[in-house]
């Protein structure tokens, strides 16, 4: 089923193939089929997992190459769960927002599958090196996405966003194998490598930590390792930004939970006092730099940054609710951060331009829209009731006992943002309309259609959030025990 | 007996050289290229039909002067891959047409030389081998004699490497005035016992043979030739001199150094490591302003072969196996990018940077191959490249050399910035407004293939060449 899951868009990316690249309905149709096929094997995962058993569900495991112990070895769990659903979902509804690419569309249909397949890989992969293998895959075609389809400075924003990504991953590539000659007999099985990790000396979990954590870093991205996010985020096309800021930056912080974390429980321990200090600067930081944009989509870009600060502040309360509120952030600003790039791409497909200063009074010219980004900007602003309150609480929550300066300063950050999004509501839709656009058209049905979907789960998780937090909790409640032991 | 014996073991480079010969002689009467070209494929095939049919042993043949254990035999059907994977490219370079029975001929006297090159147990043939390599590859690199650039690279290539087959000479009779054999297992073993050889004369022979075997794969400082050389010879040579020479240069590096030289490690690993950093690095940085392809490939290639040295520095079982592995894939994917080199010229007649603009929308399946193989070179998963690298890497730390794993992935870094400049020009800068489709000759889009095929199903299912390298190994 996991197999199925994660190659459905390979085989997605055959039949493209197979379609002459002049007919545009039928790549698109194609694209469309293929990506809400993976979402419904996607839900039917949803279906049959048991939130309360223990360990990895669904797994298949199979020797690949022998000589080496790599083994091609799949696995789901409470922590991977809810990154596969959010995948999926953005994968679709992305696929639906990108009826907008009308230049070289085989080809870019062709990536996006490509795409699909590496982030869903990275997040079942259970072997380090079948892991490695589809975080290495994503990068390439994200490179031709950004670099193809994106905006006017799309060339060094794509070639940017390769160099720094693959920077960081080649020195998890070093600790991956160090980790991996340690093990006797050599293993690269996660679950294997995490009796070998805890074995090791300090000094030298420190450092494999931090040969994962440069990779983890650069991909939340965490300050200052987050220089390519602004630039791959404005130059993405508007799909694309959904999936980099979905999809791509969680990558990161399940690495930390699936493999930094549980392999080297020691250094994280002693390292989690940094950690909650870079969350701080990485919350403080991409609040006031978004205060200062002047450009609508940068300033989404870097309050992406601030947001992932309280998934890095979560995990480094080393507590079950920080750790509960650091991946429901992952989920929630994987909704909400999707909605309000879409909801940037509708207002620059109409107007062309992403200057806040050119806006203003849109609310009574587009009402629905208007609507929309109201309650998306409010729900990274951390209204309660939407689902960012809940996970930025519980980040706080979790954190306080263990780092009571860096949550208090934390809280800051949260005032920040709700200065930059109200800031921002108010210049585009308060005040006199700009005559510029009077004939503004309103959100049109497909736009809808992507866009509700997370809508509701917003609220649903914002009213409910155990329909989240059941899924993952046994997971990092047994990650825990991993880390300090039973006794903690 | 033996001398008939030995000589039906040494097939092989006997039907290499009768072919290319045959074709020499007869080029006179028979001037057309496609009955040359088969003669020499099938001269070729045949080698490999008798390297394959014999029986793996490991005796010396003619007085302990060759060898051939199953891992020099591995090697050599890889080089005579490399020999018939360089026909379809001539084949397939639509601008060579003038004197092609000569050609292949040469090729073929030069892949016979590889072979003894990879075979030798002696250093006197290991100097033998190597002449004959090098003399024909000269004459192939000036092929063109009617244009300066050719003859031009031909002469360099000519000048600096017969400093470099001088110096080897030269540290040949050192090592045998210090230990009286020139034969490896002989070395190793004065080596082992130590009474009877002069311990000092024997390290300036040895580091006077790895001066020029370092010529040869073109290690830093012994690589300007390089570049010169590929951009000046018809594209077609360039591939061959970038894969059969290096493949053969690396077998020796593993035998000599580590066989022959085992017990001197601690005095030739040190520099070794050096020349590894000095050759990945500078081949990176200078290939990063190349605006010539086949200069930029060239500088490629001497990165290339800084991570192998990895292998050869790192020693042991892991590090031969690196260094077997990494090659054999390192020959795939730079005749692939060869191929590639080829077939736009074909179209352009242009070898910059320039004329790979858009080639994603005029030729798809050409950029897409091209892609592959520039992403297999930089070691992206899941080519196998990539787990050339993994191997090298794993080498060196299991080695406990640190230092040359983390400069090797910085490097790796770096290198993605070139290989990405032309990924950019193929598919995001827009094709030039006359661009139009042009195919490939059949030869080519064979080669092209074929080392495609191997590039991504090494990645992909690398279990076959693993398992043979493996059972090949004790036996380097």
């Amino acid at each position: 089923m996991l197999t199925w899951l994660t190659f459905l868009p390979l085989i997605g990316v055959f039949l493209l193939l197979a379609v002459p690249g002049r007919n545009v309905r039928a790549l698109r149709a194609v694209a469309t089929a293929v990506t809400a096929a993976t979402l419904l094997v996607g839900l039917a995962l949803l279906a049959r997992f048991q939130p309360a058993a223990p360990g990895y569900q669904f797994v298949e495991r199979l020797s690949w190459i022998p000589a080496a112990q790599i083994t091609y070895y799949l696995g789901v769990d409470g922590i991977s769960l809810p990154m596969v659903l959010l995948t999926v979902l953005l994968g679709f509804l992305a696929c639906l927002a990108s009826f907008g690419i009308t230049t070289r569309v085989k080809e870019y249909f062709i990536f996006y599958l490509l795409l699909l397949t590496g982030m869903l890989g990275t997040f079942l992969a259970l072997d380090l090196f079948l892991f490695y293998v589809f975080w290495e895959i994503v990068l390439v075609p994200m490179y031709f996405l950004i670099g193809i389809w994106g905006g006017p400075r799309k060339e060094y924003a794509a070639i940017k966003f390769f160099l720094y990504t693959l920077a960081g991953s080649v020195f998890m590539l070093l600790a991956i194998l160090a980790l991996y000659l340690h093990a006797a007999p050599h293993t690269f099985a996660i679950p294997e490598l995490a009796a070998v990790g805890r074995s090791l000396p300090l000094g030298l979990q420190q450092l494999l930590f931090l040969g994962f954590f440069l990779a983890f870093a650069i991909k939340v991205p965490v300050f200052p390792f987050h220089t390519w996010l602004p630039d791959a985020h404005v130059e993405a096309p508007t799909p694309i930004s959904v999936l980099l800021a979905g999809v791509l930056l969680k990558m990161g912080g399940y690495g930390l939970f699936r493999i930094a974390f549980p392999l080297l429980p020691a250094a994280a321990q002693t390292l989690a006092g940094p950690l909650a200090v870079l969350a701080v600067i990485n919350i403080l930081y991409g609040a006031l730099v978004a205060m200062a944009q002047t450009d609508f989509k940068k300033l989404v870009a870097y309050s992406s940054v601030s947001h992932m600060g309280f998934v890095l502040l979560g995990a480094s309360a080393m507590t079950q609710t920080g750790f509960n509120g650091a991946m429901l952030q992952m989920v929630s600003h994987g909704l909400l951060t999707g909605g309000m790039f879409l909801l940037v791409g509708v207002l620059y497909d109409r107007t062309h331009t992403r200057d806040l200063a050119a806006f203003g009074g849109l609310s009574a010219r587009v009402p629905v829209y208007s609507g929309l980004l109201m309650v998306f900007s409010l729900g990274s602003l951390g209204l309660p009731g939407l689902s960012g309150f809940v996970a930025e609480f519980l980040s706080l929550l979790g954190a306080f006992p263990a780092h009571r300066l860096a949550t208090g300063l934390s809280v800051l950050g949260i005032v920040l943002t709700a200065g930059y999004i109200l800031l921002m509501l108010q210049r585009v839709l308060l005040g006199p309309l700009n005559p510029r656009w009077q004939t503004l058209p309103e959100i049109n049905r497909l736009e809808l259609a992507t866009l509700v979907p997370l809508l509701l789960l917003t609220v649903a998780i914002g009213v409910w959030p155990a329909m989240v937090l059941d899924l993952q909790a046994p997971a990092l409640a047994s990650l825990l025990r991993q880390i300090i032991g039973p006794l903690g | 007996m033996t001398l008939l014996h030995d000589t039906a073991a040494a097939l092989p480079e006997l039907l290499l050289a009768t072919t290319a010969l045959l074709l020499i002689v007869t080029a006179r009467l028979w001037r057309h290229p496609r009955p040359a070209a088969a003669a020499a494929a099938g001269g070729v095939v045949a080698a490999a039909w008798a390297l394959l049919a014999q029986p793996a042993g490991g005796a010396a043949l003619f007085d302990g002067m060759l060898v051939r254990t199953p891992w020099i035999a591995l090697l050599q059907v890889g080089i005579l891959g490399v020999l018939l994977l360089v026909i379809l490219m001539t084949l397939g370079t639509t601008t060579l047409r003038e004197d092609l029975p000569e050609f292949f001929g040469l090729l073929l006297l030069s892949g016979a030389g590889l072979l003894l090159v990879t075979g030798a147990q002696s250093l006197l043939m290991v100097y033998v081998g190597l002449e004959l390599v090098s003399l024909t590859s000269y004459l192939l690199t000036g092929f063109l004699r009617r244009e300066a650039v050719s003859a031009e690279a031909g002469l360099k290539y000519f000048l600096v490497g017969t400093l470099a087959t001088a110096m080897l000479l030269y540290g040949v009779s050192w090592v045998y005035g210090a230990a009286g054999t020139l034969d490896l297992s002989a070395l190793a073993a004065a080596l082992a016992d130590g009474t009877h050889l002069n311990h000092s004369l024997l390290v300036v022979g040895a580091l006077l043979v790895l001066a020029g075997l370092a010529f040869k794969v073109g290690l830093v400082p012994f690589h300007a030739w390089a570049p010169d050389a590929y951009e000046g010879a018809p594209t077609a040579v360039a591939a061959f001199v970038s894969a059969g020479p290096k493949l053969a240069g690396f077998a020796l590096l593993v035998r000599v150094l580590g066989l022959a030289f085992r017990g001197l490690t601690p005095i030739w690993a040190a520099p070794l490591e050096v020349v590894a950093i000095l050759t990945m690095t500078l081949g990176n940085v200078a290939a990063l302003r190349q605006t010539n392809v086949k200069r930029l490939l060239a500088y490629s290639s001497i990165a290339q072969a800084g991570y192998i040295v990895i292998g050869v520095v790192a020693a042991g079982p892991a590090g031969a196996f690196a260094v077997t592995y990494y090659a054999l894939v390192y020959v795939l994917m730079n005749l692939a990018a060869f191929c590639c080199v080829i077939a736009v010229a074909n179209a352009t007649g242009r070898e910059d940077l320039g004329a790979y603009a858009g080639l994603a929308q005029t030729h798809p399946v050409l950029a897409a191959g091209f892609a592959l193989a520039l992403l297999s070179l930089a070691g992206i998963p899941p080519l196998a490249g990539f787990l050339a690298k993994v191997w090298i890497f794993a080498a060196a730390l299991q080695s406990d050399r640190v230092l040359l794993a983390v400069v090797a992935a910085v490097n790796s870094v770096i290198a993605v910035f070139y290989y990405a400049l032309l990924l950019k020009q193929m598919y995001l800068s827009p094709p030039p407004p006359t661009g139009a489709h042009a195919d490939s000759p059949w030869p080519l889009r064979l080669a092209l293939g074929a080392s495609l095929a191997g590039v991504v199903l090494l990645g992909l299912w690398p279990t076959p060449l693993l398992t043979a390298i493996l059972a090949a190994l004790p036996t380097p």
